[in-house]
């Protein structure tokens, strides 16, 4: 909806949404960090950090993209937070965070939620049950149409048992319920919402202006686009390290980098691939590489394009898609593209969200085995040009590509090139997003490059590769079924059992590898520039912001602005 | 040739005029309105790389904001709104239309407004220089520059300059109308730091305006210097300036006549200039608002972008009155 | 007679071109005395023009007056003089009223302005003081309403009006000489006769010498006491006006006279001299009208002739001075 989208299409997903928040990775700083002498560890410092776009509202139920969901992040809290190792099964990996602790009914079907007492808003109110009430009213009010909503569909209530116990009652008995109860809502102020309009959620105060609970209290969002947050001095999960943030809208990627060359901003994420080199030239600049649950990939439609229910000409075919697959080195299109930032994608599930140890045999580029196949789908004729027939069809293929994203066409036009070694012609369609979006909605495609943003949960992997994705507005863009990658899917997302999910997982994603729905090509690690001074710790596969309030910068580095203190006005 | 005109012909004239602007700002708002709903997508469209928006929910959205009436019936309430000076709701930026169009508005007026004052006096006085010593060494070097920069995309010229100034040389800040901590800083420091800030974006701005302007102040002198009347200075004992003040003062006429026309492309250049600078103005905001179909947003940057091209080629009609009298009625 | 007011002598004028140098004033020599007129004639192109333009050094780009030429004004050796000492010749002592007066004059000034500027470049005159000798001037030279008048444009005056402008222009300062190069060509024949009449009244009344320049020998008749006539980059015949019209000696003369339409004439078509002026870049040897001649025998082929007194004041460039029984019936 909105925005503009950078140059990389990279907003947040519902499916990020799911599992976004998640742990702070690298949080819990107070243990790992030795505590050295006093006065290295005293708090201070300002940070400056460059958004590559527009945050539009602070109102959590609205929030979508990265920008706001990097602001929002710092001021509000979750109930609790899901640990570094996304893992959405083990309870006992969640840390607290508004709730100080929970307690599961006898028939697991509800979960009452203490508050942490301490806990106060910024503008001094006490933190109580019903604020827990009425966020998720809010944000399941179909008049407010938060993006969220759809995640929260097994939270069938919540109520108030007393003002420090919020019990949120389940439809059905599910793996994740804890997970769906505290990462996705932020809670909001009730006292501050009493006369919001759920149908116009944007125009309350809130929206900009926000009070909530977060380590850093708001304080400004300047005409201009500067949004400043001040160290909660007094919060209940401790003072943050840093006594300021200082948000700034760059929304051209090139001009935030000179920024951080120039120590203008302390932050930027990401890099572009091109000025890593620069980047570590550059004394007072530390580059962090963060990895992501994100993947991208050329989506094949298996159905005859303009939503009929005939299999695709020439797609339909699984010796076709295997032969396309065999035919794409995607590790040479990672380094073309990426360098050594990207990694080369093995299938539908990044491989920190895979078992460990888990085996997965990709179709590995060989261009024998894909003229074989080709041959042997009858693809047998070759004309003039070199592109193969079959019965007077030319074996020709058209890829939407978005008009914003770079890196998409690049990889598309080295695609088109190994593809002409083996006789398949690929025709490229440079495409603006709405208009792109459009006609994969009406399934009016034979290929588009996309990628996907998995949520720790990995319930995306349902919408988007088994037959309940398969409905007019689903995301199965492919419209692949298959009993076997359906079934597993679903033992994954269903099980209790950590043991039994491992197994399923990988033979789902096996299955779907094997039937070549799509061509993976790279699961993204996203380069993020740090000015030399600030300690970030690890930056999180959820989004960089999940540790803001670790970061710290040592006394003796500290520069000017690290020194303006907790005043707010000159 | 009528020296003298009735006052009341005059004055139908200049209704006349109005009534003209009017009906192209107009004309330019429906068509914007119109096209907008037709292309692809709308303000809660799915996003590429999102899982898709329920339709149920987009359907509501959609009701709530009844873009689901047929298209006149929301053409005739949109001009209801606008006529009571209701702009309606920005989606892009979740405020009001007004509230966004008097934060984005006068940046780009003062941005554009200086960049277009220098761009005409620096494009004059280098085109002048240039018409009088046609072909000299000094006229060739200015040529080509100005040939460069005219040709130069924006957004290259924008990135240079920010590569040079800013980090090269680092004698200039690199984005934004002020520095981060600008809230921070003592009076004297934050005007110093706003005006630091505008120096890029607004030489961006007039390098590229000075090469348009110098290149047709060069030609049209040069034909001014060919002219008899030029001799004629020359023959009443003028010196060389004053004879040159002659040939500018005449060249002037042609050139005004274009600043019409090039005022558009320098907007143009400005939604680069605001995007790499991160000046967030008109430009960038309304080039946003397009891709994020923010309907009323847009309708209201054209209402108001084209008043503003009205406005302009009513001054640049003005100029053209002051500066030829020939087309003085 | 010994001091004239202006004496040229062996004036060369030449354009560099790419069939190499045009010599398109070839050595040009006459004099004039204060009050007198004289009467430039010729065929356009036969370098009268260009003669005069050389008188104020205003030769057009590419021109250049050969070194041995000498131009003396008022005992000045105009050629030699710094551009100081001509600028203040220039529309003050020696001045020149040009053809064109819609392209001579600019087109963006008001005419008081242009006659006024005159004054203030050559006198110590206030800005006012000038106006109102401008105005004065522009009566004087026959503009009604001249506070009015002097404020209006060029465009804004008729063709006759526009030409007293200029004539007021040159004249304003009283110069010894003024010279008129086809002061009455672009206007029809009743504004003619009143532009004649004004400037030989002017000419009465301050006693300045007059060069007329014109292919028209019925307004040398009216007007000048002298003429030359120029043919091909030279002098071809000098003579009285009386002498001239009873008795020319040249045979291109004889052509331009039966050429002349009188009023009493009762002939259809004018008399044209046959063939075309050869090209400056080749002048023939010999004579270089002989191509159009009747009268050419073999030496005029060979022999350039010399500018050879036939009478007291009469000189003629023939070789039918020496050999008059070759003249042809």
């Amino acid at each position: 909806m909105t925005a503009h989208r950078p140059s990389r299409t990279r907003r947040l997903p519902l499916a990020t949404a799911l599992l976004a928040g998640a742990a702070l990775w690298g949080c819990g700083g107070d243990t790992e960090r030795p505590a050295t002498a006093g006065e290295a560890d005293a708090p201070g410092g300002t940070v400056f950090v460059a958004l590559i776009g527009d945050p539009k509202t602070l109102m959590t139920p609205l929030v979508r993209s990265e920008h706001e969901q990097a602001v929002a992040e710092v001021v509000y809290d979750r109930l609790a937070d899901i640990g570094p190792a996304l893992d959405v099964m083990d309870e006992r990996s969640f840390t607290p965070r508004l709730a100080s602790g929970w307690q599961w009914a006898d028939d697991s079907m509800s979960i009452a939620f203490t508050l942490d007492a301490r806990a106060r808003w910024h503008d001094g109110a006490p933190v109580i049950a019903d604020d827990v009430r009425r966020t998720f009213a809010l944000y399941t009010d179909p008049r407010v149409l938060s993006g969220t909503a759809p995640l929260l569909a097994n939270i069938d209530s919540v109520s108030v048992r007393d003002s420090a116990t919020a019990v949120f009652w389940f439809k059905r008995r599910a793996p994740q319920q804890l997970y769906d109860a505290v990462h996705h809502m932020y809670v909001m102020p009730a006292h501050r919402l009493q006369d919001a309009d759920p149908a116009n959620l944007a125009a309350s105060p809130l929206s900009r202006a926000p009070v909530g609970t977060g380590r850093f209290r708001f304080v400004r969002w300047s005409a201009d686009g500067r949004i400043e947050m001040l160290a909660d001095t007094a919060n209940y999960r401790g003072r943050p390290s840093l006594d300021r943030v200082i948000y700034e809208v760059v929304p051209e990627t090139g001009s935030a980098i000179v920024k951080l060359f120039t120590g203008e901003s302390d932050f930027v994420a990401p890099l572009m691939v091109q000025s890593l080199e620069q980047a570590a030239n550059t004394p007072q600049v530390r580059v962090h590489v963060y990895p992501s649950l994100r993947y991208q990939l050329m989506t094949f439609n298996l159905r005859a394009p303009g939503g009929s229910r005939a299999p695709h000409p020439i797609l339909g075919d699984v010796r076709v898609r295997r032969a396309l697959a065999h035919a794409t080195d995607n590790e040479r299109i990672v380094r073309a593209v990426f360098d050594t930032i990207g990694q080369p994608a093995l299938g539908p599930v990044p491989r920190r969200a895979l078992p460990e140890g888990a085996t997965i045999r990709p179709l590995a580029f060989d261009t024998a085995a894909a003229r074989a196949l080709l041959d042997s789908a009858g693809w047998t004729t070759v004309g003039a040009d070199g592109v193969r027939m079959k019965d007077g069809t030319r074996l020709r293929l058209e890829v939407l590509v978005p008009g914003t994203s770079e890196n998409r066409n690049r990889m598309a036009v080295l695609l088109q090139d190994q593809w002409r070694a083996v006789g398949a012609e690929l025709v490229l369609q440079r495409l603006e997003v709405n208009a792109l979006v459009e006609r994969l909605e009406a399934r009016r495609f034979d290929a588009v490059m996309n990628g996907w943003n998995l949520s720790p949960g990995l319930v995306g992997l349902r919408q988007v590769w088994t037959s309940l994705g398969l409905d007019a507005d689903g995301s199965n863009y492919a419209a692949y079924t298959s009993p076997v990658a359906d079934a597993n899917v679903d033992s994954t997302l269903l099980t209790f059992d950590p043991v039994v999910r491992d197994r399923t997982l990988q033979r789902a994603v096996q299955a779907i590898i094997d039937d070549a729905p799509a061509i993976w090509l790279v699961e993204d690690r996203f380069p993020a520039g740090v000015h030399a001074r600030i300690d970030v710790g690890t930056l999180s596969p959820l989004g960089w912001w999940h540790g803001v309030a670790e970061w710290r910068i040592p006394a003796d580095q500290r520069i000017d602005r690290d020194r303006i203190g907790l005043r707010t006005t000159p | 040739m009528s020296a003298s005109e009735s006052g009341a012909s005059r004055r139908w004239r200049a209704l006349r005029r109005i009534l003209q602007a009017l009906f192209v700002v107009w004309g330019a708002a429906t068509a914007a309105f119109i096209l907008l709903r037709l292309a692809p997508g709308d303000p809660y469209a799915t996003q590429i790389d999102e899982l898709p928006i329920p339709a149920e929910a987009r359907a509501a959205w959609r009701a709530e904001r009844a873009l689901d009436a047929p298209l006149a019936t929301q053409y005739v309430r949109w001009l209801g709104n606008v006529a009571r000076g209701n702009l309606g709701w920005s989606t892009l930026a979740e405020r009001p239309v007004a509230d966004v169009l008097v934060n984005v508005l006068p940046r780009t007026l003062a941005l554009m407004g200086i960049a277009l004052l220098t761009s005409l006096a620096g494009g004059m006085l280098l085109g002048a220089w240039q018409g009088t010593r046609a072909g000299s060494t000094g006229d060739q070097a200015v040529s080509a520059t100005t040939l460069v920069l005219y040709s130069l995309p924006e957004f290259w010229l924008a990135m240079l300059l920010l590569q040079l100034f800013a980090h090269g040389l680092d004698w200039l800040p690199a984005t934004g109308l002020v520095s981060a901590d600008y809230d921070y800083l003592p009076f004297r420091a934050q005007v110093r730091d706003r005006l630091a800030h505008f120096v890029l974006p607004w030489l961006t701005l007039s390098l590229l305006g000075v090469s348009v302007f110098a290149r047709f102040q060069r030609s049209s002198m040069l034909e001014a210097w060919r002219e008899p009347f030029v001799r004629t200075a020359r023959a009443k004992g003028l010196a060389e300036r004053g004879v040159r003040w002659h040939a500018w003062r005449t060249s002037l006429v042609p050139v005004l006549g274009v600043a019409g026309l090039v005022f558009p492309s320098l907007v143009s250049g400005a939604v680069f200039v605001e995007r790499v600078f991160a000046w967030p103005g008109m430009g960038y905001t309304t080039v946003q608002a397009v891709g994020a179909r923010d309907y009323e947003f847009v309708t209201a940057a054209v209402v108001t972008g084209s008043a503003m091209t009205v406005i302009g080629s009513l001054l640049v009609d003005g100029l053209l009155r002051l500066a030829d009298p020939r087309v003085r009625a | 007679m010994t001091r004239h007011l202006l004496t040229v002598h062996d004036l060369r004028v030449a354009f560099a071109t790419e069939a190499g140098p045009a010599r398109a004033v070839d050595g040009v020599s006459f004099t004039m005395n204060a009050g007198e007129t004289v009467g430039l004639v010729g065929e356009s192109g036969c370098g009268k023009s260009l003669t005069a333009l050389s008188l104020l050094r205003l030769v057009p780009d590419g021109g250049r007056i050969a070194p041995g030429s000498r131009i003396t004004f008022e005992e000045q050796d105009v050629l030699a003089m710094p551009e100081r000492t001509l600028r203040a010749l220039r529309g003050h002592r020696l001045s020149m009223i040009f053809q064109e007066p819609m392209t001579a004059l600019n087109p963006v000034l008001t005419v008081g302005d242009q006659v006024a500027e005159v004054v203030r470049v050559h006198t110590t005159a206030s800005a006012g003081e000038a106006w109102t000798r401008a105005v004065d001037m522009l009566a004087q030279v026959g503009i009604p309403d001249p506070a009015a008048r002097a404020r209006q444009y060029p465009h804004e005056l008729s063709g006759g009006m526009r030409q007293r402008v200029m004539i007021a222009m040159a004249l304003i300062l009283e110069p010894a000489l003024v010279i008129a190069d086809e002061p009455t060509t672009a206007l029809d024949v009743t504004i003619q006769a009143q532009i004649l009449e004004l400037l030989r009244d002017l000419r009465d009344r301050t006693g300045m010498a007059l060069l007329l320049i014109t292919h028209d020998l019925g307004v040398v008749a009216e007007m000048a006491s002298r003429v030359l006539v120029m043919y091909a980059g030279e002098v071809v015949e000098e003579a009285p006006v009386a002498l001239l019209f009873d008795a020319p000696g040249h045979p291109y003369t004889e052509g331009l006279l039966a050429a002349v339409p009188t009023l009493d004439s009762t002939r259809e078509r004018l008399h044209t001299i046959p063939g075309t002026v050869p090209a400056a870049t080749a002048w023939p040897a010999g004579c270089r009208f002989r191509d159009r001649c009747a009268h050419a025998w073999e030496r005029c082929t060979t022999e350039p002739p010399a500018l050879a007194q036939l009478g007291p004041a009469h000189r003629v460039r023939c070789h039918l001075v020496q050999e008059p029984e070759r003249r042809r019936a």
